[in-house]
């Protein structure tokens, strides 16, 4: 995988705005600012999978994850009042070193197994990003999809219309709740 | 060194930010978000490697991802604000007991 100048710009500057709102999710005062931060997360990463020829799931990505996820946290934030101290909200001294000490140690090992990597072997399929250019991502990606996974594709929608119950069973407890 | 590897390190910077996230913070939707962000590290995974394999098949991971992200989150945030209603907090240590 070669990457011309212009993309290793590109791919350096949305790593870097990636990074900078998870750490904002993790760093903000305020919970709707760390909704923020994930909107921003969000947005660059999909901006990467567009890069990495994979189209459809950047808007996916787009659609999904920076519209409806952010929206229905921001309005559980809204439902709940955002309005709280933060430090309430955050770990100090002690054991916020050691979750830190941990992560850290968790990256290095990621780290040192990305740089033992020899080589770039492994199994190369027929799906390069010229095919992908000529075919449509779309059109690759629904094939595949419909042909080859359409088992686990039919799971993910009982398993979406079992969270639409779910969601509809929790709001309607919590009215009958109330009533009494 | 290559492309892969400094996506795959980016990725498990995107993971570690989440991982601590959910060590650290104490409110419940503020870890709900890391767990999101946790999410989408490993999409990345997957997008990078089905790139440099040339293969479709992590993608297909990702779309499912996507999906059980989405109910997750629905039910999740349902959850979260079925708590607040029964005792007015969102911090996860006050309601440590399980029929408290």
């Amino acid at each position: 995988m070669t990457a011309t100048p212009l993309e290793t710009v590109l791919f350096i500057a949305f790593g870097a705005v990636a990074i900078a709102g998870a750490l904002s999710v993790i760093l903000a005062r305020h919970a709707v600012y760390s909704a923020l931060g994930m909107l921003v997360n969000f947005v660059a990463l999909a901006a990467m999978y567009i890069m990495l020829s994979a189209e459809f799931l950047g808007i996916a990505q787009l659609i999904v994850y920076a519209g409806a996820i952010v929206v229905l946290f921001l309005f559980a934030l809204m439902l709940i009042g955002g309005r709280r101290p933060a430090e309430q909200g955050r770990l100090t001294g002690g054991l916020a070193a050691a979750g830190s000490a941990l992560v850290v140690v968790f990256l290095a090992e990621i780290a040192y197994l990305v740089m033992r990597l020899t080589g770039t072997a492994g199994a190369k399929g027929t799906v390069t990003p010229d095919v992908i250019a000529q075919l449509g991502h779309i059109q690759l990606l629904g094939a595949t999809l419909l042909l080859e996974y359409i088992l686990p594709f039919e799971l993910a929608s009982v398993l979406l219309l079992v969270g639409i119950v779910g969601a509809v069973m929790l709001a309607r407890a919590r009215r009958q709740s109330r009533q009494e | 060194m290559d492309a892969i590897r400094y996506l795959l390190i980016l990725s498990a910077v995107l993971f570690s930010i989440g991982a601590a996230g959910v060590l650290i913070r104490r409110n419940a939707l503020v870890i709900f978000m890391c767990i999101e962000i946790m999410l989408n590290a490993v999409n990345l995974t997957f997008i990078a490697l089905s790139r440099q394999l040339q293969s479709l098949d992590g993608q297909i991971f990702v779309f499912m991802v996507m999906a059980v992200a989405a109910a997750e989150v629905a039910i999740g945030l349902g959850i979260i604000v079925s708590i607040f209603r029964h005792k007015p907090t969102t911090d996860v240590d006050d309601v440590s007991l399980l029929k408290g």
